[in-house]
């Protein structure tokens, strides 16, 4: 029987790349990219907004990528046109059973899923109706370096409306919490990102406890080399990236203290008026273990 | 000392029938075959408050007071300290808190090895032990705790600096045991702190022992109650309010503290943390499957027939949920809603025992078992009788 797989929730610009791949280097893990597939009600659906300018562009990149990796063992132009091919003829499997089918050809690795779009609530509640007994990793991290880190990437490539970065980290992790509350003792865990990086050896050997996986030193240690997953570094050029442009970019994991933020200053991202966080994101903050 | 929005509350809520005077029993203490209980009594017109020491037999009655100056032995006191001083020391911490007296003199009148505590939201708190004693005065923002171990010239303040006490953060409780003094630091934003400082060294000082609410941050906002058992302190959490969203991963927590440094969570949410991975003994989650802003308001530790049992009283918040817990101030008189009472024999399993709440309950406060039942100390309108209510168990 295979194992129950790993959903890391967040909103996006939390770090999960990286958890993700450093959790999917344990032998007995195998980390995903960014694969979509509770986003829309089927396969076929995600592929036609694999479009550009409008729909979701590179929606089928990290599972294209994902199947020549598992069913051809490598990633080129070949494997991935392959992989693109038996998807197309599969356009009506939901993504349930695309994922099923994706835990079949890493068993018995079990799955690690960070796809972002899973955090949002209708991609969710799909998720949860497939693996209600699945393990559940609530990841967070500072709400000024979320925000900034997202409105950063928009302003790289302004593409659609202006994101309201502060409302999406709030809204986001309320409802997170609140799936949390509704799972089973042992299935939901929280983690502020920020401990990851400056303790990632002993974060990591909870993660093993919690899932109950070996600890030995071997698996730590092959946890602590995110660059050394298939998915840290480009594609083939028709599967470029399917993951974190920045996590490819630099994959390496840099241990030590995150640099300090707070929740008092103005919002830096914010250039035509004085803004600062609302009461209702500072309270959320101090929930989550931002009081600063 | 009661808070002054407690008070608006009642007055809103009272109306025209409203009582001059709310009284609270702020500890309940076995005393030979009865129970001796501090009851704190408000004049609403004048703001004023005083505290009584009130005599009760096992049922909740009253009964006459032993002479003035008599001490009496407690075996197995419920919380924190072993004994119980009797009126003139209950007088004399008046009139500390009322100005009156110096806290040198009156500790100077209170017979060595002879503690009286009343509960920490009183803003007066007094945890003694046979060599040592310890003063907490928290009056008009100050702080304060004192050592003694005998003489009157002994006495030394402790510096309270590493606790970084503010109008924010307050102590809600003391506990003495097995030579550690520990202090319980509510923070609404960043979680509670529990300090401890070796209480028989020459030069106590203050370390953190627990930190962030434990590592649940700003739900476990406050140590809203402590029990003593033998391998170190239980610790109630409360998320205090006010808090916008009650949903989620809510709920209070019972922690097991031990003196040697470790804790595990009885029930709780499983959590990552410096200490390791923590999972609920119990198995079950804050609030023991009602995940709303409750705050645990008391625990009782007792012996039946060589076995242990222990009784915590859960409550609900009442007051306003509204966003701003950086402007809050700590108030578990918030805190009094609905109650449960849970009662466990060995930590792992726990129940919910089904018990008649008295009308007009207010906030819970102490909690005593005793052989006709519970006693339950709680607010009360009026001071005609102690607000202490037998609770009848099936």
């Amino acid at each position: 029987m295979m194992r129950q797989p790993l959903f890391i929730l967040c909103p996006g610009r939390s770090f999960s790349s990286v958890v993700c791949a450093a959790i999917g280097q344990h032998p007995q893990m195998f980390g995903l990219p960014e694969v979509n597939l509770f986003f829309t009600d089927n396969v076929g659906a995600l592929m036609a907004l694999d479009v550009p300018f409008v729909g979701l562009p590179g929606a089928l990149t990290g599972l294209r990528r994902v199947l020549a990796e598992l069913m051809f063992g490598e990633q080129t132009v070949d494997t991935v046109n392959r992989a693109d091919a038996w998807l197309r003829e599969r356009r009506d499997w939901t993504g349930a059973r695309m994922f099923d089918a994706l835990r079949e050809m890493a068993s018995p690795r079990i799955l690690v899923d960070k796809t972002p779009t899973n955090s949002q609530a209708k991609a969710l509640a799909r998720v949860h109706a497939a693996y209600p007994d699945a393990y559940y990793l609530h990841l967070a991290r500072h709400p000024r370096s979320t925000s900034r880190s997202r409105m950063k990437a928009y302003e790289k490539h302004r593409r659609g409306k202006t994101p309201k970065a502060e409302a999406l980290w709030s809204a986001r992790h309320a409802e997170l919490m609140a799936f949390g509350g509704s799972l089973r003792p042992g299935r939901y865990m929280y983690l502020p990102g920020e401990w990851f990086f400056e303790e990632p050896a002993e974060v990591m050997a909870q993660v093993c406890d919690w899932l109950g996986l070996s600890s030995d030193a071997a698996s730590l240690a092959a946890m602590l080399r995110p660059e050394d997953s298939p998915f840290a570094r480009p594609g083939p050029e028709n599967a470029r990236l399917g993951n974190n442009p920045g996590f490819i970019e630099d994959p390496k994991l840099r241990i030590g203290k995150v640099k300090p933020e707070n929740l008092t200053d103005p919002l830096d991202w914010v250039r035509d008026r004085e803004a600062h966080f609302s009461a209702e994101t500072r309270d959320l903050a101090a929930i989550l273990g931002y009081s600063d | 000392m009661l808070h002054q929005s407690v008070i608006g509350d009642r007055l809103e809520s009272a109306g025209d029938a409203m009582d001059e005077v709310i009284s609270v029993a702020r500890q309940i203490v076995p005393i030979g075959d009865g129970f001796a209980a501090a009851v704190e009594s408000l004049d609403i017109d004048t703001g004023e408050s005083r505290f009584d020491l009130v005599w009760l037999a096992p049922d909740g009655t009253l009964r006459n007071r032993p002479t003035d100056g008599a001490q009496a032995h407690s075996g197995a006191a419920p919380s924190f300290g072993t004994y119980v001083t009797l009126p003139l020391a209950a007088a004399r911490i008046e009139a500390v808190r009322r100005h009156e007296l110096h806290l040198a003199e009156a500790l100077a009148h209170m017979a060595p090895g002879t503690p009286i505590e009343v509960a920490a939201d009183s803003r007066l708190l007094v945890a003694l032990t046979g060599d040592r004693d310890a003063f907490d005065g928290t009056e008009q923002g100050l702080h304060r705790i004192f050592l003694r171990s005998g003489g009157i010239s002994e006495v030394m303040a402790l510096d309270l600096a590493p606790l970084e006490l503010s109008r924010q953060r307050s102590m809600t409780g003391v506990a003495l045991q097995a030579g550690w003094l520990y202090a319980m630091v509510a923070d609404p934003t960043g979680g509670f702190d529990v300090f401890r400082a070796p209480a028989l060294s020459p030069e106590p000082r203050f370390e953190p022992c627990l930190t962030e609410g434990a590592q649940r941050f700003a739900l476990n906002a406050a140590v809203s109650a402590v029990g003593v058992m033998p391998e170190g302190l239980l610790l109630g959490s409360a998320a205090l309010a006010p808090g916008a969203a009650q949903v989620g991963n809510w709920g209070p927590e019972l922690l097991l503290f031990r003196h040697d440094g470790s804790w595990d969570i009885l029930w709780g949410q499983p959590r990552f943390t410096p200490d390791g991975l923590k999972h609920p003994i119990s198995g079950q989650l804050p609030g023991l499957g009602q995940p709303g802003n409750a705050a645990v308001k008391a625990i009782a530790r007792s012996e039946v027939g060589g076995t242990q049992v222990l009784h915590v009283v859960l409550q609900e918040f009442s007051g306003n949920s509204v966003p701003g817990r950086q402007e809050a101030v700590p108030d578990l008189l918030d805190y009094m809603g609905s109650g449960r009472l849970l009662r466990s024999r060995n930590l792992a399993d726990w129940e919910e025992v089904p018990v008649q709440w008295p009308e007009g309950l207010g906030a819970i406060t102490s909690l005593a078992l005793s052989p006709a039942g519970l006693l339950l100390g709680h607010e009360r309108a009026g001071n005609e009788r102690p607000p202490i209510t037998l609770l009848r168990l099936p």
